[in-house]
């Protein structure tokens, strides 16, 4: 059943599934638990209860996220230190990103956007040096 | 901040398990077996979808304990949720005045 639970999971949005699908599994857990202890048809309804709400919370998720504004899902769902990178590692990714953008640039010889990307690498590597030194 | 006209069964729930003390997911469930008098059995799926409503309101906010583990985040009431709250519990009263006098007048 847990195996179950776990592979149902897979169907909900990646940011709910990041923020909710530790703590989902630990409580599955704990309620199995507590429904065994009453009796095997105590849980089998359980168990059927669970796939149940499991399914059509997938579907109500999806439609959540479709619906809700980014920055108020975000918001909702940030602040678990595991799914969002640190701003160090964003500021290396957004350095990478505009050094390939520069180079895409020249390399088309846009001139003028190729220093607009180096001047924006330039005040990412100061942000990440003031984000290293503390 | 948003305005909800009714809450659902489940929010409403969820909102009066937290108003005495924060509580996580598991707590949560028996909590709200044992307001409804065993009525109310949430599945994880209906918990934690309306778990990430009330967050998205800003309803309830995560609650963080030391000593514990990320899987047993606990979640609170924040002064917005409480203010919905009161709000619902003062439509649900004015409800029952309304039926009230209706079942007196039609006893009468």
């Amino acid at each position: 059943m847990r195996r179950l639970y776990k592979w149902l999971l897979r169907f909900y949005p990646q940011d709910y599934r990041a923020a909710f699908a530790s703590q989902m599994l630990a409580t599955f857990d704990q309620s199995a638990a507590e429904r065994r202890r009453r009796g095997w048809g105590a849980y089998i309804w359980f168990a059927l209860c669970e796939l149940l709400g499991m399914v059509t919370g997938a579907v109500r998720e999806w439609i959540a996220k479709r619906a809700s504004p980014a920055i108020v899902r975000e918001g909702a769902l940030a602040d678990l230190g595991e799914r969002l990178p640190s701003p160090v590692t964003v500021a290396e990714q957004r350095i990478a990103a505009l050094r390939k953008l520069m180079t895409h640039a020249i390399a088309n010889h846009d001139f003028a956007g190729a220093r607009r990307y180096s001047y924006e690498e330039l005040r990412e590597q100061e942000n990440l040096r003031a984000l290293r030194e503390g | 901040m948003r305005h909800v006209a009714t809450l659902t069964e489940p929010v409403l729930l969820i909102l009066l398990s937290l108003a005495d003390q924060p509580r996580h997911g598991y707590a949560l469930l028996k909590d709200i077996e044992a307001l409804s008098n065993g009525g109310v059995r949430l599945s994880t799926g209906t918990l934690y979808g309306a778990l990430r409503r009330l967050l998205e309101y800003r309803w309830i906010a995560r609650f963080d304990q030391p000593d514990t583990s990320r899987d047993k985040q606990a979640y609170k009431l924040t002064a917005e949720g409480q203010k919905q709250l009161q709000r619902e519990l003062e439509r649900m009263k004015q409800l029952t005045r309304a039926a009230n006098l209706r079942l007196r007048a039609r006893e009468a």
